[in-house]
């Protein structure tokens, strides 16, 4: 039970956070920054604690009553064991760092503190799905993830691009929430339960492969799967720590998270669609990533495409090692990110004017920011897969699970990955080319003092540097595989991929300008026509539904009128008498009215006591 | 303490004072109605606090013989006044006396007819919350048609620029879905019988209290073989004799065992047609809504709150306790095609919210598609739909009331409720945004506001109904994306960006105290309910599950 306090302690501390921060006015503001990360680091080290404690003891699940609908108890559950743990850690650490950071980045930006309090909403969101034991209490948190995503997109609440692009992502992300939705339905029905724990020993049954394709469809739209994948390059308008810490390193990762956890229910059928997804996300988002020229769009898609082979991994049965690429895919991508995104600080310090995103403008920025060069260096050698580091080992034994399977389809997803490691080796070697070798290709940015300033920006990406070598392999507790043909020829293609990059640098700058006809598709398809649809519908209400009123009161009213014309020409004298008769009675009641509008009520609320009264009477009779 | 008689009196009297009062006293009435809705609360609150959550049965019961006609041959007419609440009406009883207060805070603004306004208003409060409470179908009617006259003046006298058309529409729907009950209402006590009045009737007891089981039944068995005669016969309007299919005379209209028919129509399917539709008005269904948008853009803000706030669960109420109670056999037969309505409504009404330009009219709208949540989960007999579609009503009703007042208070600075004329109101209005960002999002459904666990649990429900098929459920998913869109668009539209108002002569001013006041309460309920929603499913769960025991 010890254990239970002290993961609810770190669930609950960022939601203090999120609570007490965007209080804060004035000069507390500045303090903002100082007590997220301090919050954070008392989260990591109780998370490191309770790994370290619990590191391959059998997992741990607890369950409360929440509330009961009908007969059904519905939990609260918390589902601890290796899995939950080494994620704590990843997702304290990575947002300490990155809370870090951002005490530099958003130094002059005025409302900081509504900034740090909803970074503490979404860990306390993330920290909810990770520690979650029933499917339920998972997509409760899920949907807050999307929320706090939301927020902090469109943090900068005046700019257009990053306005769209939150309500974008929050609209994708609903789409594969429905799914997931409905897959929670199906399982409820089908098992009775949602617990995860449950999931390991369930019978099959006819419905299970929709159920796991269900909640797949959740995992597609939260870890940007291609057909849903087209809001994360977008939410790149958000501040760049945002980028680094929800859309690359722990939110994305969630969709993983949940198709690891419930692994066991999904049928081979399911996996080979989950195969088949994870490929293309994985070859769409490598190609895509070649084609920008944004520092921050190439990350993004490069980030599908590592969640593609996560997603990949998942489709070879071997969900640990999904678990594990997600891990230093996490340390590295942050690392890079923050790395991008010190980059466009500085240049943007320097030089407000000039596109700060744009490759093309870049180049040689090695010798102003040669920390950084070596940072990013580091983070986009384990991307690519080099030796020595982190990706190497976690890419390496997803494509050896893959390689020993047999049949054409496996070949086929085998082939998949090795085009991937090559493409990853392009894009990487790309844009650390654009950027920092070379020559500077933008007279604005020759003059101009760029230079590394603050401890709070270089710590963070240093740290992430080292932990994306091999020296956080042993520490995540994964075994480093024997060396085999495998280990070497994913080698010679990484680097090849760069040796390819070098060869081609005089080609690598591309027209902003080019811009995938995917997207505007996709709006079309599916903006558009909901407007449409919506119009026509609005259309058909005003005039289909509202019109038979109209038309039905036309008709009350010619019968009205007919009726009229009945009465003055046939029933015509009795009436004018009773008519004249009402007139004078009217006539008085007017005068006595004398237009107070109190004597209506009066008159109701007596009539109502009347009712009861004379109803009471005749009682008696 | 007859505390639900003093629910409904107490703001009949306030209203009865206030008519009355001298015009000097003007300025005291917001207070007085004020005062007295607080203290209905209080009740109300009371209520809640002393329910017995275990059981089934109707509680607080008061009962008195009001009206009781011997009509020869035709037995006796028998007519109470009856008062009682269980676990489906409290919530909704609850929220009525909430409603009525905040309402009351929002009626604050009101400057014109002041003295009319609020009598009105109390009028209407005590008429709204008897509907909750009667337990006789005829009594219930009678202040469900009173109703009526308060709104109609509520609209028609303070209202905006079409008030008389609006007024007049809503006032000939909703009598024309009354007149449905009505005959129904009458078809039923024609056919049902109250077997405790009977039994005293024929000399098997002296008093009501020595009724037992047994001779319920005996007197029951009596009925089936009709050998009790027509002039003993005592009729009812008593919910809880209707709601029993033993109590129905063989040989009547809307008898459950031979088959009565009207043109070829078995009969008690027609009467349940009629009466669903009654109710469908009310609630509102597509294509019985149209009435709704009209009457809201046209009402003041606090009777818009009203009115999306409570008197629009008066429909879902009435399906549950008189349509699916009298009718189960209906209900059954045709629960496909009310889920299709249901989910009609839901996809309707959001697309309808999505293309409309005026925010007030949009928010009308979304009612519709809410609404239809409840529709789907009352269709799908299911103890998590039932349950979900109270849920839901009580969520609506918590959140229409914080969307209705959002409108009102942009309304109230500038005069203006078209969407295109506002841009960035975050800028000058933070803490409103809170509250609207709030609002907005918990009735999107975002886990942690009581919006989502309404939906989530009417479409479990749903999903699980025996009754129709799958995809059901699946299209009113699609709702719930579309749902997001709708509000996503306005709130990018009004508060996100740089701040642009049309008219630009005015300065948009920050929350006031009361109206920080009136959204903090509702979103406050609306966190705790979805985050504990034992505090309603508790109280409904075992009167669902008598309910359920008729199907």
């Amino acid at each position: 039970m010890a254990d239970i306090n002290l993961i609810l302690l770190i669930l609950v501390l960022p939601l203090i956070a999120f609570a007490t921060i965007p209080l804060f006015k004035n000069k507390f503001k500045d303090w903002s920054g100082i007590l997220f990360c301090t919050i954070c680091l008392i989260s990591l080290i109780l998370s490191i604690f309770s790994y370290q404690k619990n590191l391959n003891l059998p997992k741990i699940s607890i369950t409360f009553p929440w509330f009961t609908i009908g007969e059904k108890p519905i939990s609260i559950s918390f589902l601890l064991d290796n899995y939950t743990y080494k994620m704590l850690v990843l997702v304290n650490c990575i947002s300490l760092l990155v809370g870090l950071f951002s005490i530099e980045y958003m130094r002059k930006d005025a409302t900081k503190n509504r900034y740090f309090g909803f970074i503490g909403l979404f860990l306390f969101s993330m920290i909810g799905i990770i520690i979650s034991g029933n499917l339920f209490q998972m997509y409760f948190f899920w949907e807050l993830v999307g929320f706090s995503s939301y927020l902090l997109i469109g943090f900068w609440y005046t700019k257009p691009a990053a306005i769209e692009a939150s309500k974008k992502a929050f609209f994708m992300n609903r789409i594969g929430d429905i799914c997931f939705l409905i897959g929670i339905f199906l399982c409820f029905q089908q098992y009775g339960t949602v617990e995860i724990e449950n999931f390991l020993n369930i019978n099959p049954s006819e419905n299970q492969t929709l159920i796991g394709l269900l909640l797949f469809g959740g995992c597609v739209a939260k870890s940007a799967q291609f057909p849903l994948h087209t809001w994360l390059p977008d939410a790149m308008e958000g501040p760049t720590p945002i980028s680094a810490l929800i859309h690359a390193a722990t939110m994305v990762a969630a969709g993983i998270y949940l198709i690891i956890r419930v692994f066991p229910i999904f049928t081979p059928q399911a996996l080979m669609v989950i195969s088949v997804i994870g490929s293309v996300s994985m070859l769409m988002g490598g190609v895509k990533a070649i084609l920008q020229t944004d520092i921050k769009k190439v990350l993004a898609y490069s980030t599908i495409s590592q969640l593609g082979l996560m997603v990949l991994a998942v489709g070879a049965a071997a969900p640990a090692l999904a678990f594990n690429h997600l891990i230093f895919h996490g340390f590295f991508k942050a690392g890079l990110f923050l790395s991008a995104g010190f980059v466009i600080y500085s240049i943007h310090k320097a030089q407000p004017e000039i596109d700060a995103q744009n490759m093309n403008l870049m180049g040689g920025l090695r010798k102003k920011l040669p920390l950084t060069f070596v940072a990013y260096s580091m983070c986009a050698a384990a991307m690519i897969g080099l030796p020595f580091f982190s990706g190497f080992i976690s890419k390496d034994s997803i494509i050896e699970a893959w390689a020993h399977k047999q049949g054409f389809f496996s070949h086929l997803m085998f082939i998949s990955l090795l085009i991937s490691s090559l493409l990853s080796a392009i894009y990487m070697s790309r844009q650390a080319w654009l950027v920092f070798m070379g020559e500077n290709r933008s007279a604005d940015l020759e003059d101009i003092m760029i230079k590394e300033s603050s401890i709070w920006i270089k710590i963070p990406i240093l740290i992430l540097a080292i932990c994306s070598t091999f020296l956080i392999v042993p520490l995540f507790g994964v075994v480093f595989p024997s060396i085999n043909y495998l280990a070497i020829l994913s080698t010679i293609i990484a680097i090849s991929g760069v040796i390819l990059t070098y060869i081609f640098r005089r080609k690598l700058l591309l027209s902003s300008e080019y811009s995938s006809k995917i997207d505007l598709i996709y709006a079309k398809v599916f903006v558009n026509s909901s407007l449409y649809f919506a119009h026509k519908i609005s259309w058909f209400d005003k005039y289909i539904f509202d019109g038979f009123t109209k038309y039905l009161t036309n008709l009350t009213i010619w019968l009205a009128n007919f009726i009229k014309w009945l009465d003055e020409n046939i029933v015509d004298g009795m009436v004018n008498l009773v008519a004249k008769l009402t007139n004078r009675i009217g006539k008085n009641f007017t005068k006595m009215q004398s237009g107070q509008f109190q004597w209506y009520i009066s008159a109701m609320v007596i009539l109502l006591i009347l009712i009861f009264i004379a109803a009471g009477r005749l009682e008696n009779n | 303490m007859p505390i639900l008689s003093i629910l409904i009196f107490l703001p009949l009297f306030g209203s009865i004072i206030i008519a009355l009062s001298p015009n000097g006293f003007t300025k005291y009435f917001k207070w007085l109605s004020l005062a007295v809705s607080a203290l209905g609360l209080f009740f109300a609150i009371f209520l809640y606090l002393n329910f017995d959550k275990t059981t089934s049965n109707y509680q607080f019961l008061e009962q008195a013989d009001w009206i009781t006609v011997s009509l020869g041959s035709l037995g006796t007419l028998s007519i109470d006044y009856l008062l009682g609440v269980d676990g489906i009406s409290l919530p909704l009883v609850v929220l009525a006396a909430l409603i009525q207060v905040i309402g009351a805070i929002s009626s604050f603004e009101i400057k014109a007819k002041i003295k009319g306004y609020f009598a009105t208003y109390l009028l209407l409060s005590a008429s709204v919350m008897g509907c909750f409470l009667a337990l006789d179908f005829f009594l219930f009617f009678l202040f469900f048609e009173f109703m009526l006259l308060p709104m109609y003046f509520l609209i028609g006298i303070w209202g905006g620029k079409n008030r008389e058309y609006a007024s007049i529409k809503f006032f000939i729907y909703t009598l024309a879905g009354s007149i449905f009950i009505l005959v129904v209402m009458i078809g039923l006590y024609i056919s049902a019988i109250d077997p405790v009045s009977t039994a005293q009737a024929i000399g098997l007891i002296q008093n009501p209290l020595q009724i037992t089981p047994e001779l319920i039944g005996n007197v029951q068995n009596l009925i089936k073989t009709g050998s009790i005669p027509a002039e003993n016969l005592v009729h009812t309007f008593d919910f809880r004799f209707l709601s029993d299919s033993a109590n129905y005379l063989p040989d009547s209209i809307l008898s459950f065992v031979q088959e009565s028919n009207i043109y070829g129509n078995p009969a008690r399917y027609l009467a349940f047609i009629l009466v669903f539709i009654g109710f469908a008005i009310k609630l509102p269904l597509v294509p019985f809504h149209t009435w709704l948008p009209d009457a809201h853009v046209e009402a003041p803000t606090a009777i818009s709150v009203v009115l999306a706030g409570t008197l629009l669960k008066i429909g879902g109420y009435g399906f549950i306790r008189i349509a699916y109670s009298f009718f189960p056999d209906a209900a059954i037969h045709y629960a496909f095609w009310i889920a299709f309505a249901g989910v009609f409504s839901i996809i309707w009404g959001a697309y309808n919210a999505l293309s409309q330009t005026d925010f007030k009219r949009q928010i009308a709208y979304s009612s519709v598609s809410h609404m239809g949540f409840v529709v789907i989960g009352i269709a799908s007999l299911t103890a998590e739909g039932l349950n979900g579609a109270v849920f839901q009503m009580f969520s609506h009703g918590i959140l229409s009331a914080m969307l209705f007042l959002i409108v009102g208070i942009l309304y109230s600075r500038t005069g203006d409720r078209q969407i295109n004329d506002f841009q960035g109101v975050a800028n000058k209005m933070p803490v409103f945004t809170v509250f609207v960002v709030i609002a907005f999002f918990a009735s999107l459904g975002l886990p942690a506001f009581s919006g989502f666990i309404g939906e989530f649990f009417s479409l479990m429900g749903s999903f699980n109904s025996i009754y129709f098929p799958k995809y059901i459920t699946a299209i009113a998913g699609f709702g719930i994306v579309i749902g997001a869109a709708y509000f996503l668009w306005t709130f990018r539209r009004i508060f996100l960006g740089n701040f642009w108002i049309k008219n630009e002569g005015i300065v948009l001013k920050d929350l006031a105290l009361f109206e920080t006041a009136m959204l903090g309460i509702l979103a406050l309920i609306t966190i705790i309910t979805g985050i504990l929603p034992n505090y309603i499913f508790d109280f409904t769960s075992t009167s669902v599950k008598g309910f359920l025991e008729l199907f």
